[in-house]
């Protein structure tokens, strides 16, 4: 006896595709809507004005030997400053050694 | 931005200015002064005559006439016959045992110096140093593949008169990964970099006998020194004095009529060179030597006279007082 095989069509539950384009469409045009009227409405604020600071800074390494010569301990000073004039190092100089 | 590093080394005052980094790889200026720090203590270390333990004193020990050297102390000799060649004998760098018994025979690291002015009035009459036709210095030879250098037996080597300047021309050398910079071993000073042809550094001229700065140089590469009697200087007990400026002829210190000669030159070994060649010639020989490169001559009087080329790179010539 041969199996009869019966399909039942299949029954659409919610609204169909259309609507769904439809409503889709609709919240989307709102939303824009929404935007468009929020910036029209929104106070004309100043343009900010970029200001870009450049900050040199200067890393000045002094060594000094505290003791004997050859021998004595060394104390290390590491600054760093950006700016100021007074900060600027002296010139090298050539001199008898 | 530039990092201005200074440490004590070689008994005086090093000084190193470094510009930014020119490859990305390279280390920061910072590390890069500490690594030259580390090169330059290590430097003056292993040539140090007053160090017993150093390279240059166990050369100066060894019997033999043919010694192994490393390749520092054979560089460093090479400069020494380089500034004796140059210098047609005046600055020779066998002159240890002269410098020994005039009294230089430990560092003077500290030790404040005699006055010039007490001792230049009780100085010999003045007169330019000579060659010694007897020097052997031309006799030493530097062989790099066999790694030695062979010197007649007895002969000492000082690489003093040439050691600072050739450092700074070596740490010049390791720095040409920055933008710019300067290295100053105690005055001999090697400049350098693409950012010091567009921005030359200044250096100031120092006055031996007041410590005023008398003149400012602008230096975009090479070198310069400065050569003096003002700091090695001592009085003997008989009331007499000395400096470590030899005349070779004698074995006995110089006076020439100058105090102090600063020179320009392609390297600051070259400047350094040319300097002593100039203190040690007197006037008429410090003018034709600083003519080509440019330089600046005190005299005994203190009177100041800039030479050659030097007028074109002052930043202020008029600070030069004319010459009596």
């Amino acid at each position: 006896m041969a199996a009869v095989t019966t399909t039942r069509p299949r029954r659409a539950t919610g609204p169909d595709r259309i609507t769904v384009m439809l409503l889709t469409v609709t919240v989307f045009l709102v939303i824009l809507g929404a935007l468009a009227w929020q910036m029209r409405s929104a106070p004309a604020r100043p343009r900010h004005r970029i200001v870009v600071l450049r900050r040199v800074y200067e890393t000045r390494v002094v060594e000094t030997v505290v003791g004997a010569p050859g021998g004595g301990s060394s104390v290390t000073q590491s600054v760093s400053s950006s700016g100021s004039a007074s900060a600027l190092p002296t010139a090298p100089t050539t001199r008898t050694s | 931005m530039q990092l201005d590093y200074t440490f004590h080394a070689m008994g005086s005052d090093v000084r190193l200015l470094i510009g930014s980094r020119l490859r990305r790889t390279a280390c920061s200026p910072l590390d890069a002064a500490d690594r030259e720090k580390a090169f330059v203590l290590e430097f003056g270390r292993r040539l140090s005559r007053f160090v017993a333990d150093s390279e240059l004193s166990a050369l100066n020990r060894d019997p033999r006439s043919t010694v192994p050297a490393s390749a520092l102390l054979r560089a460093a000799v090479r400069a020494g016959l380089w500034a004796a060649e140059r210098s047609g004998g005046l600055v020779e760098p066998t002159l240890v045992g002269a410098l020994e018994r005039v009294g230089y025979s430990a560092s003077r690291d500290g030790v404040v110096p005699a006055s010039l002015r007490e001792a230049l009035d009780g100085a010999p009459e003045r007169r330019p140093a000579r060659r010694d036709p007897r020097s052997r210095w031309g006799e030493i030879v530097v062989d790099d593949e066999a790694g030695t250098i062979v010197r007649p037996a007895g002969v000492m080597l000082d690489t003093g008169g040439t050691g600072k300047g050739l450092c700074a021309d070596a740490v010049a050398c390791r720095l040409s990964d920055y933008t710019r910079y300067l290295v100053d071993c105690g005055g001999d000073i090697a400049v350098g970099g693409i950012g010091a042809q567009f921005e030359p550094y200044e250096i100031d001229v120092e006055h031996p006998l007041t410590g005023e700065k008398i003149a400012r140089i602008n230096l975009d590469r090479g070198g310069v020194a400065t050569s003096g009697l003002n700091v090695r200087i001592w009085r003997h007990s008989d009331g007499s004095f000395a400096h470590h400026l030899l005349d070779p002829s004698t074995g006995e210190p110089a006076w020439t009529g100058l105090i102090g000669a600063t020179a320009l030159g392609g390297s600051a070994l070259e400047a350094e060179t040319l300097s002593k060649m100039a203190l040690l010639g007197g006037p008429e020989a410090a003018r034709r030597v600083l003519a080509e490169h440019g330089g600046m001559i005190v005299h005994d009087s203190g009177d100041v006279e800039a030479i050659g080329p030097l007028n074109s790179r002052l930043s202020a010539p008029s600070a030069i007082p004319a010459v009596a």
